[in-house]
């Protein structure tokens, strides 16, 4: 077109408004996270204060752990203190539930369930190269072999976290700390105690007890972790 | 774009919560209108996927409420929320932001478009513990908004706000009503009386009434009188009608009532308010509180 006709086209009529531009521009999709992109930005949201003490605990009771001599006092040292790990677990999981910010999490895209299982999953990963390291660096002081004495320094430790976790699923939110935090301490306790006074049942013959306990734990543990996933964490929905 | 709502039913034990309810909604602002226990809460949680019904099914354009698209297109603002206690106003915005699957450009950039609508940019980067109640919910409806949604659902959003800030809120959700399903519940009825296109009454679960404001009022139209009379008199209306409104003028009382037909000689009949509406239909649980 000739530009001297735009020109005069132009001056002789006014654009019209624009019409349902609000409109127009709600109905442009957004850019939008994958899940990928997703699950990396929720690293950043478990708190550092769950990092910092988890490593504490670890180096700690690493160095604590290199200057006892047997197998049998570096596995029971060991055993003591790993529960603990359960504690900081709790605390984090169970954070929408202590703050109330289920509610608004769960109406969100990625929802609880999601959420709660991305925290799990990178907690418990965490743990467990955590407690590889452990059996790797003192691998060589066991007089157990490495089964055994994963076993030893393992099953204590999916006890609480068993236990912890059927406590937050079936107790008020506000309670489950403390009992939680007595809970723990009381298996440290006992597992001290154990070590002590009943030396035999480390003995060989009761591996496949220990193996039986190991296996029996991880389902009740799994079970938990499923409701709370999926049921409990929403604690609206219970009175 | 349409809410549909096929009868769903939500049971609490040996408590019914919401019974049986049936609404379609389309672009429009709806006001839930219903005094506490009324199921407003129950009925929203279920709309947002948060609650499962006991039975019945909510749908947004052919998506199930339990759907993450169906997610993607909600806003919900709660009755009751908490924040992590490190969180700064900024920070808050952000995590909703990742959750509700937004790129860190686009939380950025909605959260600073946002807080200049709800005027909380000033405090950006304050921690959400120094805000005051009406502050911390206007960071909730800005939440709700991050991710541009279809359905926005707000849960008793003027609590805590205001006469100047309901105010503002109102305009806000005007505006937003024009072109999305705006549904907030409330039990205060000046908070819908000017902003809601329809209005939704609730009672024991159940919907009472559905209908815009004029439609609901020809409920008791002609029903209500106002009447001044000595205090025996006034003694044995009460005893007979539901009375919206009393005060004592020296020796005498005056009362507001609703009756079908002239309840004393002396009564006038007035023209009716929602609240008149409101009043009638909750007073027994507001003698009970
Ligand atoms: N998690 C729950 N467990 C048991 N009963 C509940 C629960 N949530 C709500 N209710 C009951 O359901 C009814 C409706 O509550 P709600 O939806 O909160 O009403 P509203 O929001 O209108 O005040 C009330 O009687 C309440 O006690
Ligand atoms: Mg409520």
């Amino acid at each position: 077109m000739n530009r001297n006709i735009k020109h005069v086209l132009k001056s002789a009529f006014n654009a019209p408004q624009p019409t349902k531009k609000e409109a127009f521009l709600n109905s442009l999709p957004y850019p939008k996270a994958t899940t990928y992109e997703f699950f990396l930005s929720q690293l950043g949201y478990i708190r550092k204060r769950f990092w910092c003490l988890s490593l504490l605990l670890f180096v700690g009771m690493t160095i604590f752990s290199t200057q006892l001599k047997h197998g049998s006092e570096i596995i029971c040292f060991i055993s003591t203190i790993l529960p603990l790990l359960t504690l900081l677990t709790i605390t984090e999981i169970s954070k929408s539930m202590s703050f109330h910010m289920g509610e608004l999490e769960d109406s969100c895209r990625f929802n609880l369930s999601k959420i709660t299982l991305i925290r799990l999953s990178v907690i418990g990963i965490f743990h467990f190269v955590i407690l590889l390291l452990v059996l790797f660096i003192f691998r060589d002081n066991s007089q157990y072999g490495l089964l055994r004495y994963a076993l030893y320094a393992v099953t204590p430790f999916l006890l609480s976290s068993y236990l912890s976790f059927w406590i937050t699923n079936h107790f008020k939110a506000k309670d489950t700390t403390y009992i939680c935090g007595g809970v723990t301490i009381f298996i440290s306790l006992s597992v001290f105690t154990l070590h002590s006074n009943y030396t035999e049942l480390y003995n060989q013959n009761y591996t496949i007890l220990w193996a039986a306990a190991f296996v029996a734990i991880s389902i009740l543990l799994i079970k938990e972790l499923y409701f709370l996933m999926n049921e409990r964490i929403r604690q609206w929905n219970f009175a | 774009m349409e809410l549909c709502i096929d009868r769903i039913s939500k049971q609490y034990k040996n408590k019914i919560a919401v019974d049986r309810l049936s609404l379609n909604l389309t672009s429009g602002v709806y006001g839930l209108l219903g005094a506490n226990g009324a199921g407003k809460t129950t009925l929203m949680r279920m709309i947002c996927g948060i609650s499962k019904p006991t039975s019945g099914e909510v749908k947004f354009n052919g998506m199930d409420v339990s759907e993450e698209r169906y997610r993607d297109a909600l806003g919900y603002l709660p009755q009751d929320f908490g924040y992590y206690p490190e969180f700064s106003a900024q920070d808050f915005m952000y995590y909703m932001a990742s959750l509700k699957g937004l790129t860190k450009s686009q939380a950025k950039l909605k959260t600073k478009e946002l807080f200049e609508i709800v005027s909380l940019t000033e405090v950006a980067k304050k921690k959400i513990k120094t805000f005051s109640g009406g502050m911390k919910q206007r960071l909730g409806i800005a939440q709700a908004l991050l991710n541009n949604p279809q359905i926005l659902v707000l849960d008793e959003p003027t609590a805590g706000l205001d006469p100047k800030e309901r105010v503002r809120f109102r305009n806000l959700i005007s505006e937003l009503g024009k072109d999305r399903i705006v549904l907030l519940s409330t039990h205060i009825v000046s908070d819908v009386e000017n902003i809601a296109n329809t209005i939704l009454v609730m009672k024991n679960g159940q919907l009472i009434h559905k209908g815009a404001l004029e439609e609901i009022i020809m409920i008791i139209k002609d029903k209500v009188f106002e009447c001044t009379v000595d205090d025996k008199t006034a003694e044995h209306l009460i005893a007979a009608y539901p009375v919206i409104n009393m005060r004592s003028e020296g020796e005498n009382t005056f009362l507001r009532l609703v009756s079908d037909e002239k309840p004393h000689h002396t009564a006038v009949n007035v023209s009716a308010t929602l609240e008149d509406l409101y009043l009638y239909y909750f007073s027994e649980v507001i003698e009970n509180e």
